[in-house]
């Protein structure tokens, strides 16, 4: 374990680095000083606040559902919630009839929001009635998440060329779709789920030695669980329908903080946020130096995100 | 001294029946049985963990329901056989989850330590240890949620197992802890298959099979030849000398 205080000032630091230089992009552009205020306005406060939103909503998830679901392996992917509000999105981009097209901008993040608590939802009846266990619930998961990824892979056979692209993009993350609008619903409903979490952490210390152990403890598991999945949900359903699908920041930012700082979910949560939102205002940032192509998310997200996974677990295995 | 448990007509459907049993305060018992004969069930349902299907369990002259959970944690604790941990937390992180203990300065009680002997490995991560040291881990945790109330006398610990997987320098070190704790006025209920530890390390002995509790009351008195050959079906050897009861498993009965 490296020294927790260094990694928080650290990681806060890097966070103002990253937020200062989004700003600066503009700031410092030789664009005439109304044109800049309407930019900031309009589009870098937008983008600023998506990454920061959606980074801390997906690692602060990501972190909970593996201690909730006791396996380092879940995240928000791969526990099928992302997949199933991509599946509503893909739907809608392919399917929405011609005069519905000019609401599609608040229809999409709704359809998003929806189908992750859809699958959440589904996903849990269904990991009840087959054994009850949390690994149930990722074998669940992974089977909903297949079937989704089935429907959208049927979709594209169907479907034209600029309805195709569009979907590409969703599917990949983007941090350049949202209005004010959208985030002044999302925004709020992310702050909240993520409370929860936070508010939860001393029992989500507990779980680490099982379900009786907690019990014993005084931790209602059955409805702690409950809740926290659905607080998942909504974190992640808000985040995907503000910012599409974004891969991996929910199992790599959770897992390089606890090595860096130990699993204590009262300090790790609030962390993983601002890590989670550190790393998507650097991607922020590498989209707006390279403003000529637009950059998927989930691409930057890989890239920069595979080898410190890598190295993290090399560490882990090391110790 | 009074009673601080009491069970009515238990029953779980295929698991466990159980007619009337109670413990005492500062009892240190001990329970004896072949696997499947429903000591964990029975620990399960003394610590509210299930609920039984019929009967009533009465914990210090309130049934068990009325508890809240939050009211149970500070009084009992349960120590489960041991679970799967996928994570590599550090042994003192864990530990400190579940003390009292103010904050980062996690302090290991001294009576704990010199039985558990747990602090040469409090910065080892929990997957590194062995299945023997993960067990002391586990009950130095399971006893430190409620150590509070066992200081003053006041807890009561059930414990599954708790010698599973020990050296034998600390299953002793264990028994005589419990027996430590239990003259302290706390009450303590743990299964166990050493027969002749705890028939001397237990104040009360309750003997199970199929479900049923068939004896309970002191060492000497449950852990007859009688007794002990009908339930584990073994030949037994028993001599009482001065206050130790040497208890010596010859061969199996029925095993072919």
């Amino acid at each position: 374990m490296i020294n927790p205080k260094a990694t928080v000032i650290a990681v806060a630091s890097l966070f103002g680095v990253a937020l200062a230089s989004v700003l600066a992009v503009v700031a410092f552009s030789d664009s005439p000083n109304a044109l800049k205020l309407h930019i900031l306005y309009q589009l870098q406060l937008p983008l600023v606040l998506t990454a920061t939103l959606v980074g801390a909503a997906l690692s602060v998830s990501g972190a909970t559902l593996q201690v909730v679901l006791r396996n380092p392996l879940a995240d928000p992917g791969i526990v099928g919630i992302t997949s199933g509000a991509s599946l509503v999105a893909a739907l809608l981009l392919l399917i929405t009839p011609q005069w519905a097209q000019a609401y599609l901008h608040y229809l999409l993040p709704l359809g998003c929001f929806i189908g992750a608590l859809a699958t959440t939802f589904t996903i849990y009846k269904l990991a009840r009635k087959l054994l009850g266990s949390s690994t149930a619930v990722i074998l669940s998961g992974i089977a909903i998440s297949t079937l989704s990824g089935a429907i959208i892979a049927w979709l594209y056979l169907f479907s034209d060329a600029n309805s195709l692209r569009n979907l590409t993009f969703w599917l990949m993350g983007s941090l350049y779709q949202t209005s004010w609008p959208i985030l002044l619903v999302g925004g709020p409903l992310i702050i909240a789920a993520l409370w929860y979490q936070f508010a939860s952490a001393g029992s989500y210390n507990r779980l680490y030695a099982g379900d009786v152990a907690a019990t014993s403890s005084g931790v209602d598991v059955h409805q702690l669980t409950e809740r926290s999945l659905i607080a998942c949900a909504i974190a992640v359903g808000a985040a995907v329908s503000m910012a599409g699908s974004i891969a991996f920041v929910g199992l790599l930012i959770p897992h390089i903080l606890r090595l860096l700082i130990g699993h204590n979910n009262k300090f790790l949560l609030p962390l993983c946020a601002l890590a989670g939102a550190t790393l998507l205002l650097l991607v922020a940032l590498c989209s707006e130096l390279t403003r000529a192509i637009t950059l998927p998310v989930s691409m930057i997200t890989a890239t920069l995100g595979g080898p410190l996974l890598i190295w993290a677990l090399l560490k882990g295995q090391l110790r | 001294m009074s009673t601080v448990l009491h069970l009515t007509n238990i029953s779980l459907t295929n698991r466990l029946h159980v007619g009337s049993l109670h413990a005492v305060k500062g009892e240190c018992i001990h329970l004896l049985g072949p696997n499947g004969a429903g000591k964990s069930s029975l620990m399960a349902v003394i610590a509210g963990l299930i609920t039984p299907e019929q009967g009533e369990v009465v914990l210090c002259d309130k049934a068990l329901g009325a508890w809240s959970l939050a009211e149970l944690a500070s009084l009992r604790t349960m120590l489960s056989q041991q679970l799967e941990s996928n994570f590599a937390l550090r042994v003192g992180e864990y530990l400190s989850f579940y003390a009292h203990s103010h904050r980062d300065n996690l302090l290991i009680p001294v009576m704990l330590e010199r039985a558990l002997e747990v602090e040469l490995f409090l910065d080892k991560p929990l997957t590194h240890l062995s299945g023997g040291e993960r067990q002391r881990v586990e009950i130095c945790r399971a006893l430190l949620q409620i150590w509070p109330q066992l200081e003053v006398g006041e807890g009561i610990a059930i414990l599954d197992e708790p010698l599973q997987g020990l050296d034998i320098r600390h299953q002793y070190a264990v028994a005589t802890l419990a027996q430590a704790l239990c003259a302290k006025g706390n009450t303590i209920i743990m299964s166990s298959h050493d027969i002749a530890l705890s028939a001397n390390y237990s104040t009360s002995l309750w003997l199970m099979n199929k479900g049923h509790v068939v004896a309970s009351g002191a060492p000497h008195s449950v852990a007859t030849q009688h007794n002990l050959e009908h339930v584990f079906e073994c030949h037994f050897l028993i001599s009482k000398k001065k206050n130790f009861l040497e208890i010596q498993v010859c061969a199996p009965i029925t095993l072919p």
